[in-house]
């Protein structure tokens, strides 16, 4: 395996000042003028010009890619994953710093780039192949597959400005896809789309990486990275915080970002009992998102302080919307959770299996007889769970709130 | 096929080769065709006279100068049809005029794309110049069926194939410098249509250049459409005044320069054009 994408000490700085940036002449030879009158003046004072506002997109980014590895780019908004792909598209230069990319780099930055609404599909496929980087003959060998893909063979030729969002869509991304680069840069475009096509594109991107593409992929849906990518980077205000296994990455990314609701930690409850600590972990592992054939433990720390046999502990799993999916109590006077005092854990073990691909919330209750809560907060971590499979796109958007796994037998 | 691409800090960026960039260009050779296509396909889509434009706007510039210069003004034309005198100097400036326009206009058109993707960004406003270069050549085509009526085909019309390669020198020249220029300072969107046509007037495309006295045609041959004007009518109609070989080197001289400097300024702008445009 060799290295098809290193980064030394890159760096990324843009000015923010009214000189640099959208100008007018006027504002340019004023600017010039004063300086140097203010030089014949002799007047030393040399910055005349209004404080000037820097921004460091990136600062000493080292980084390394290596040739079939299908990389995730993580981290938050400003963090510096634009600048980065377009510092490795070629867009635009670095301030200081080295870049070295082997081979040919197709950037799918934005979908349908350099379309022209008034040319027709057909038009539009060579035109949008040549800009990608395709040559003539190349485009025309591929010309089938990517309308076939794009699902716009009775669209050809109509006029890309009367295509339907999807549509466009579709024939963007069909196209890049068909480059056959070496290095295939793609930001954030799964975004839109439905989801048989997302899926599509998704087992596009697999295909393409088993041919031996290296693919570097940006998206905020921790999701289609954990589907899609076996590294990942994070990036942080502009610096490499972490590279490795994806997994491990995403781990950091959430710790880092989400960590209100990767666990619950304060004190809540009565006189009687106190809780603690709510998280989720997987082989003692803290962690907030599971595959869907993980066991999944929620844990509680709590403490009694007096026993008292009259409480009901349970849990409520609700999806995004707020509705209550499903729950599960400890009576106190079944087991001896409650029967002596002192600082204890409990644990639920919980079935990936059960959970379609999405976020929920699991939810502490504590009631007590009279169904008044014992505690005052609402304390929930959020679960989020990822399917280890890529779904059969044929299949229907299930519309069901809770999954079966995978339980068939033959027999 | 494997290559690398190497860049580092901007110091060394400027250093780096115009060979490389040349060879560049080169590759980019098909997106180049592509965008001429693009350009001329766009152009005339949607329009009811489709490319009998490329026809109508000099034919109607011709009558409108034949009219006021040739007879109301009563203005010279050294014996030759008025009509074609204006349309042998139209052709040149037609050319020129749209394809500068269009060329300077061109980088802040499509910032769009070149802020997603890269190729040579040259190959932008040189396509402008192309798609122009077919409105030329219908009209130069309408011009040679036209010519034989009034007059004799010359010899000196072999000239015509060096003076349009000068004429689009001039173009890509002055069409960079403006494209380069409108990326940093908007305001060029405004000079550039203005000077145009003021820059028909001060160019001898409604009249003969030998009308300008002696003393002044030193200075007026600065402009480089002189030369280039004044060659075409030559090539066409093998008419000679005392001061065209010297319009013709002097035009030479100043299209190379504005070319050669237009070549530098847009390299340089090129790298910073994502981050300002």
């Amino acid at each position: 395996m060799s290295i098809i994408v290193e980064c030394l000490r890159v760096s990324k700085k843009y000015t923010l000042s009214p000189v640099q940036g959208y100008t007018t002449l006027v504002e340019t030879l004023t600017h010039r003028w004063r300086r140097a009158t203010k030089a014949l003046c002799g007047k030393h004072s040399k910055d005349t010009s209004p404080p000037i506002n820097e921004l460091w997109a990136l600062k000493d980014c080292d980084l390394q890619i290596m040739t079939g590895d299908r990389v995730g780019l993580l981290g938050r908004n400003g963090a510096g994953k634009s600048t980065l792909l377009k510092l490795l598209s070629r867009i635009t230069i670095p301030t200081s710093g080295f870049i070295k990319v082997h081979g040919r780099v197709a950037s799918l930055l934005e979908v349908g780039t350099g379309f022209h609404l008034e040319l027709t599909g057909r038009e539009n496929i060579f035109l949008n192949g040549a800009i990608l980087g395709m040559t003539k003959k190349e485009i025309a060998r591929k010309f089938d597959e990517i309308a076939a893909f794009a699902e716009i063979e009775n669209f050809l030729d109509v006029p890309v400005k009367r295509f339907s969002s999807g549509m466009y869509m579709r024939l963007g991304f069909a196209i890049a896809a068909h480059v056959d680069p070496d290095l295939l840069i793609v930001d954030e475009v799964l975004a839109v789309g439905d989801i048989s096509f997302q899926a599509k594109c998704l087992k596009k991107l697999n295909h393409l990486s088993a041919c031996g593409t290296t693919i570097l992929f940006v998206s905020h849906d921790a999701g289609a990275i954990l589907n899609l990518c076996n590294k990942g980077i994070l990036l942080e205000k502009g610096a490499v915080q972490a590279q490795g296994g994806v997994q491990e990455c995403l781990n950091i990314y959430m710790q880092k970002y989400r960590s209100q609701n990767l666990c619950w930690q304060g004190n809540d409850g009565n006189a009687q009992i106190r809780f603690y600590r709510l998280a989720l972990q997987n082989n003692d592992l803290r962690r907030q998102f599971f595959y869907n054939d993980d066991q999944i433990q929620v844990v509680i720390d709590y403490e009694i302080l007096q026993i008292c046999d009259n409480f009901i502990i349970g849990l409520e799993i609700r999806n995004l919307n707020g509705q209550i999916l499903a729950n599960s109590h400890i009576q106190e006077n079944e087991i001896a959770f409650a029967t002596s005092l002192g600082i204890k854990q409990a644990i639920f073990n919980l079935n990936g299996h059960y959970f379609h691909p999405g976020e929920y919330t699991v939810h502490l209750s504590c009631l007590l007889p009279s169904h008044s809560s014992v505690i005052s907060n609402d304390i929930c971590v959020k679960l989020v769970v990822y399917s280890q499979t890529t779904t059969n796109p044929l299949l229907p958007n299930s519309p069901t709130t809770l999954s079966l796994g995978n339980g068939w037998q033959s027999k | 096929m494997s290559k690398t691409a190497l860049y580092s800090d901007q110091q060394s960026l400027v250093c780096e080769g115009w060979l490389e960039s040349f060879k560049e260009v080169f590759k980019f050779r098909e997106l180049f065709y592509f965008f001429i296509w693009r350009d001329i396909l766009v152009r005339y889509k949607q329009a009811f006279f489709g490319l009998t434009w490329a026809l109508i706007r000099p034919i109607l510039n011709m009558l409108f100068f034949t009219l006021v210069f040739g007879k109301i003004a009563h203005l010279p034309s050294d014996h030759v049809n008025y009509g074609l005198f204006v349309l042998a100097a139209m052709l040149p400036w037609q050319l020129f005029s749209s394809a500068t326009v269009e060329a300077g206009n061109s980088l802040v058109n499509q910032a769009q794309l070149l802020s997603k993707v890269y190729f040579p960004r040259l190959l932008i406003p040189a396509a402008h110049i192309g798609v122009n270069l077919l409105d030329f050549a219908v009209t130069l085509v309408l011009f040679l069926i036209l010519l034989p009526i009034y007059a004799n085909y010359q010899w000196s019309l072999l000239a015509t194939p060096f003076l349009i390669l000068l004429t689009l020198m001039l173009c890509l020249g002055s069409g960079i410098w403006l494209a380069a220029l409108t990326v940093r300072y908007r305001d060029f969107r405004i000079i550039v249509p203005f000077f145009m046509q003021f820059g028909m007037f001060i160019s001898p495309v409604g009249y003969g250049s030998f009308l300008i006295s002696d003393h002044l045609a030193w200075w007026y041959a600065l402009n480089p459409l002189v030369g280039i004007i004044d060659g075409f009518r030559w090539a066409f109609f093998s008419h000679s005044h005392p001061f065209l070989l010297y319009n013709i080197i002097v035009s030479t001289f100043i299209t190379s320069l504005l070319f050669l400097g237009g070549l530098f300024y847009f390299k340089k702008t090129e790298k910073l054009l994502a981050d300002i445009i």
